[in-house]
């Protein structure tokens, strides 16, 4: 049996020599970074400049003829579906035209796909149009997510979250005289912290950060 | 590479002169616990040499490696290479129909999880394993083996806890 403790021996000084190369991957596979399927949960921002912002998941509900959770951001609703390969977001995007809001594109539009992995990309998009007042009105509408990796969030308290990266462009077009398109580019930094979901959130023109975040039932 | 060398030398030196049963096995694995909630079930392949210690037992060395996707027909992938030590005792070595065994085996697993053009950093974490075996003869110096194995990825913060069925071929040589 000494044979045995040759080759013992060296996977032993093996995994103390690769020790550097271990990472909790199966912690990061097994947290959910978007947990929004507890009724009750609670996240608390501070937002950079005064003020604070509340998201809460209200309840269950059907949206698109598909079951899916309500969350309260501010003073708005969003519609989520959470599984465990995907999550997707119910996309309501509107304008306002001689003082009607006119419905351009609703649909369940894929978020983010399960697992998260640095270099992650997806991108989605539509092209649409609605007619209304016998104007047509053409909307084009794209987003890009990447991952850029696996860091400390920006206020250093949350380990091991995904950096996402969201680049938002929306075209709106009110094919009538006078009007030019009208386009809207939105980039988000976001982190997402295991069991906890976004911690912190960069635009141009806002910062959030969370202050306390509570876990539903 | 340094593994697979040393693997090699280690293997070279334990073949001289001796019984040695060489297998190749299969198998699907299931994943145990959260961290599989976004995967499909695996498969699993292996190769391995072992010294015919007495006909009930034996060790040796070899490798498996295995792959999950996603659950969602997604583009997730997680590979697992697996450098292993790994020892059997068999109750009835001269059962042609019924030999039931017990088998362990440890050593390093190599973790990758790629999805949509990204992959997170591979992980080295030292693993273990114990199962199950029904082995059998399969005529012309073959034998089979069917059983079931349950091995833990110690990684950092969350094991990697996998259920396997497993499925297998051998064959005695003597060098």
């Amino acid at each position: 049996m000494r044979w045995l403790a040759v080759p013992a021996i060296l996977i032993l000084i093996l995994t103390a020599v690769t020790g550097c190369g271990r990472n909790p991957l199966f912690f990061r596979m097994g947290a959910g970074y978007y947990p929004i399927n507890y009724i009750g949960s609670q996240w608390e921002y501070s937002i950079d400049g005064g003020g604070t912002l509340i998201v809460s998941v209200i309840d269950q509900t059907e949206k698109g003829e598909r079951a899916c959770y309500r969350i309260l951001s501010g003073a708005d609703y969003t519609y989520w579906i959470a599984n465990d390969g995907y999550l997707e977001f119910y996309e309501d995007h509107r304008v306002m035209f001689n003082g009607y809001e006119v419905p351009l594109y609703q649909a369940w539009v894929t978020w983010l796909d399960w697992p998260l992995t640095t270099g992650y990309s997806r991108t989605d998009s539509a092209s649409t149009f609605a007619v209304n007042q016998g104007v047509t009105i053409s909307h084009d509408w794209k987003r890009t997510s990447i991952v850029f990796g696996i860091e400390t969030s920006p206020d250093g308290k949350w380990e091991q979250c995904y950096h996402l990266r969201q680049n938002e462009t929306t075209i709106n077009w009110i094919r009538a005289a006078g009007f030019e398109p009208e386009t809207t580019i939105v980039q988000r930094d976001i982190w997402l912290a295991p069991d906890v979901g976004l911690v912190a959130r960069v635009t141009a023109d806002s910062s959030l950060t969370l202050v306390e975040y509570q876990q539903g039932n | 590479m340094k593994w697979v060398m040393i693997l090699a030398c280690s293997a070279a030196a334990v073949c001289s002169a001796i019984d040695i049963d060489f297998a190749a096995e299969t198998g699907l694995l299931y994943p145990s616990g959260q961290w599989g909630k976004s995967l499909n079930t695996g498969v699993d392949a292996g190769l391995f040499a072992s010294w015919i210690v007495n006909p009930s037992f034996k060790a040796g060395l070899g490798f498996s490696l295995s792959v999950f996707g996603s659950s969602d027909q997604g583009a997730a992938s997680l590979t697992f290479l697996k450098p292993q030590l790994k020892a059997g005792y068999y109750l009835r070595p001269w059962g042609k129909v019924f030999n039931p065994g017990v088998v362990c085996a440890f050593g390093l697993s190599r973790s990758s999880l790629s999805n949509s053009g990204g992959t997170d950093p591979a992980t080295w974490d030292p693993f273990w394993k114990i199962g199950l075996r029904w082995n059998f003869s399969l005529g012309g110096g073959f034998r089979g083996e069917v059983g079931g194995d349950y091995s833990s990825i110690m990684a950092k913060t969350e094991n990697g806890d996998v259920f396997t069925l497993r499925f297998g071929i051998s064959r005695e040589v003597e060098l």
